[in-house]
């Protein structure tokens, strides 16, 4: 009787698996197998180039957790930026969609505004950021002298306590009208009548926006916390274009690292390991958020 | 409902036929047209004769600051061989940059006949598994033996370098000569100009430390009269250690400079290429660089006067090592080797490297090419009163070792990082990476 029950089932969505049935094999193909492999190099001392490789179990983990320098810095700094990022491109990005959420065609133009960076490209970003922030030609520095606070001016790409947050700031201004869009979406979700009840119930701006907004918010908030420590985590483009991950290493962080160690020092096996632990510590983190703002709800 | 299951089928078995007909039937590109394998047979059935494929050669490299002179030699070669069509790609000179996009090339199995690879650990890395064995061949017949030395491993030659160039401080004329400065010739000299442009405010050298990498020449230079064992690099690791006096003292002479002031101000955040540019704005007095960027400088300020002088070690002793740079070679899964081979005569014949050294202002490797570049005389005349050498680094074990480990040790010591502590974080750099 079971038996027959799931043929039945089976056969009344046939057509719904047939049709998941192509895209899985493809996201099998071209994401998961890949990812796989990765474990498989993490575990092989290659230079990526030659056909000969050697297994060596865990050392490349154990290298990179006992003896590299520079892992424990990147890993700092990786932090460092995400942390930077995500309270500083979301806290705004939430207050900037509240501000120009109703419709109105100057609101439209905000926007758009807001919208613009995140459509230029990362590497165009960097490079102009990269111009910004140059010490001897930059106009952040003259800027700054012009209007006296010449003592304030930093080696801002350079300086190992500013440039983490210099970097950060980058990621926040290309990415903030991101944050926004999601948060605007999420309040359309939002029912207008809930505001006049409150009205109605004498309740004021800020009582509105914590007890029915960011309440009813969760949702959009959760997918953008998500996202944004996902991409902060991984951030490569703008750190890359920008310092390379120097002076010194002052700004390297996990991606720029890995990067290194496959591409320019042939260390494909131990890139893998990083790429690992990297993906480990993104999955933990994303799971910690998403449980914690599902317990909330 | 049975309809629609029916429609889906039908949707999938096209998706699915479609994905089979794209991996099952092999299909050629004539003039961009694409033919199927039955309808090719027919065409081949048919006397018609059709015209010869062009052959498409794809050549990388990362010599950006030379894409003009490169773009006129290919333009000769496709001139005097109409099949063969040249498609380099110059990346910038980033070592990570280049070698991220040559090993996707290489791993990706795409396109590509010939590249150029940094003689040394980076060329001991590709020769063995990447390149072909071109010992004997006719390219390497007038090509100077130090230079095919550098392009072997294992005794066969497998890459030829297209200059060689010497690491030395270029300097401004004017300014030196307003200040009644002369090349020095002991390391207390060196210091001394330092601080009398320093006292004249006048920016000593431009350095690009953003970059790291860019201290490697200084280190280069600061060791060059340190050691008299040109295998040093070799013995890294075994019977040499980053802790040993020869090392030690190349860490304390950078530190010495950074106390000087030697830099332009705030070098830690300025990168290669606007280092470049200071100098050639005249906004610096003295540049460490190597012969390659002589082209480069004049293109941008013809009217610089630019005169060169090798730079004293701490010892006083003055060496110089000559690097041989770009070397090409041909890609051992390339699917064009005779042409690929055909390219690489043309680009080491006389008069193409004539054309090459004579744009871009470098010594190029033949031992029958005379060069007409001011610049290039006195170089000679620099190099004909000091000792040279080839570039030590030329046998450092491993790429992170040139590439990473003493760059960011020469920017710390420069810095005024402690010596002891700069030393004992490289050591243990170098033994984690020579014990892998």
């Amino acid at each position: 009787m079971t038996k027959r029950h799931s043929l039945k089932k089976i056969r009344n969505n046939l057509d719904y698996l047939i049709f998941l049935a192509i895209p899985l094999f493809i996201y099998i193909v071209i994401l998961i197998i890949p990812n796989l492999k990765i474990f498989f190099y993490s575990t092989i001392k290659w230079n990526g180039i030659s056909e000969k490789y050697e297994f060596v179990g865990l050392k490349n983990y154990i290298n990179l957790l006992t003896q590299d320098k520079v892992f424990p810095l990147a890993f700092k700094n990786t932090v460092i930026y995400t942390v930077t990022v995500t309270i500083m491109q979301n806290i705004p990005a939430l207050l900037l969609a509240v501000l120009i959420s109703k419709q109105s065609k100057i609101n439209n133009i905000f926007r758009t505004l807001y919208f613009l960076p995140a459509i230029f490209s990362t590497v165009t970003i960097g490079f102009i950021w990269g111009f910004i922030y140059d010490p001897n030609l930059g106009v952040l520095n003259m800027l700054m002298n012009a209007l006296g606070l010449g003592k304030y001016t930093k080696v801002w790409l350079a300086d190992e306590g500013v440039v983490m947050f210099a970097l950060a700031l980058v990621h926040i201004w290309a990415g903030i009208g991101n944050g926004m869009i999601l948060f605007l979406t999420g309040l359309k979700n939002i029912s207008l009548e809930l505001y006049e009840c409150a009205d109605i119930e004498g309740a004021g701006g800020w009582q509105k926006f914590t007890r029915i907004t960011l309440p009813l918010l969760r949702p959009a908030t959760i997918i953008v916390l998500v996202l944004t420590t996902i991409g902060s985590f991984k951030a490569f483009d703008f750190v890359y274009v920008m310092t390379g991950g120097g002076a010194t290493h002052s700004s390297e962080v996990l991606a720029t690292l890995l990067y290194k160690e496959g591409f320019q020092y042939n260390r494909v096996g131990y890139s893998a390991a990083i790429s690992v632990i990297l993906m480990t510590v993104i999955m933990i983190i994303s799971f910690i958020e998403l449980k914690v703002m599902q317990e909330r709800d | 409902m049975k309809w629609r299951k029916f429609l889906v089928v039908v949707i999938c078995i096209f998706v699915l036929m479609s994905l089979f007909a794209g991996c099952g039937s092999k299909q050629s590109s004539t003039n961009g047209e694409k033919t199927s394998e039955p309808e090719k047979k027919q065409e081949e059935s048919t006397p018609v004769e059709s015209p010869k494929e062009p052959v498409k050669l794809h050549v990388l490299t990362w010599r950006n600051e030379d894409a003009e002179v490169f773009a006129k030699l290919n333009k000769m070669f496709e001139d005097s061989n109409p099949n063969i069509k040249i498609d380099m790609q110059i990346t910038t000179s980033d070592t990570a940059e280049y070698y991220s996009i040559l090993k996707t090339r290489i791993m990706g199995q795409q396109d590509l006949d010939i590249f150029s690879v940094h003689p040394g650990s980076y060329l001991n890395e590709y020769a063995n598994s990447s390149m072909q064995d071109i010992t004997g061949t006719p390219v390497t017949k007038d090509i100077m033996p130090s230079m095919l030395e550098a392009g072997s491993v294992g005794g066969k030659v497998y890459a030829i370098p297209q200059a060689q160039n010497s690491t030395l401080i270029f300097y401004n004329k004017k300014i030196f000569e307003k200040y009644n400065l002369t090349p020095p010739k002991t390391w207390a000299e060196f210091l001394n100009i330092i601080d009398t442009l320093n006292a004249n405010n006048v920016a000593p050298m431009s350095v690009g430390m953003a970059d790291t990498w860019t201290t490697i020449w200084l280190f280069d230079n600061v060791q060059g009269g340190l050691t008299d064992d040109v295998k040093i690099f070799e013995k890294l690791g075994k019977e040499v250690q980053f802790t040993d006096p020869e090392f030690a003292d190349v860490f304390k002479g950078l530190q010495e400079l950074g106390k000087h002031n030697f830099t332009q101000k705030d070098a830690i955040g300025t990168k290669y290429e606007a280092s470049l540019a200071l100098f050639a704005q005249e906004k610096t007095a003295m540049l460490d660089t190597g012969t390659w960027s002589v082209g480069g400088l004049k293109q941008q300020n013809p009217d610089l006067q630019m005169g060169f002088f090798a730079m004293p070690s701490p010892n006083d002793k003055i060496t110089v090592q000559i690097t041989p740079a770009q070397a090409f070679g041909i890609y051992n899964k390339s699917k064009n080797p005779d042409e690929a081979m055909k390219y690489l005569e043309f680009l080491f014949s006389k008069e193409a490297l004539e054309i090459y050294g004579n744009e871009t202002g470098q010594l190029v490797t033949r031992t029958d090419v005379t060069l007409s570049v001011p610049e290039l005389n006195e170089v000679s005349a620099v190099l004909s009163q000091v000792k040279t050498v080839p570039q030590l680094r030329l046998y450092s074990p491993n790429t992170k070792i040139d590439g990473d480990i003493l760059p960011a040790a020469s920017v710390k010591a420069i810095l005024g990082e402690d010596v002891d502590k700069i030393i004992s974080e490289a050591q243990a750099q170098l033994e984690q990476v020579i014990n892998e």
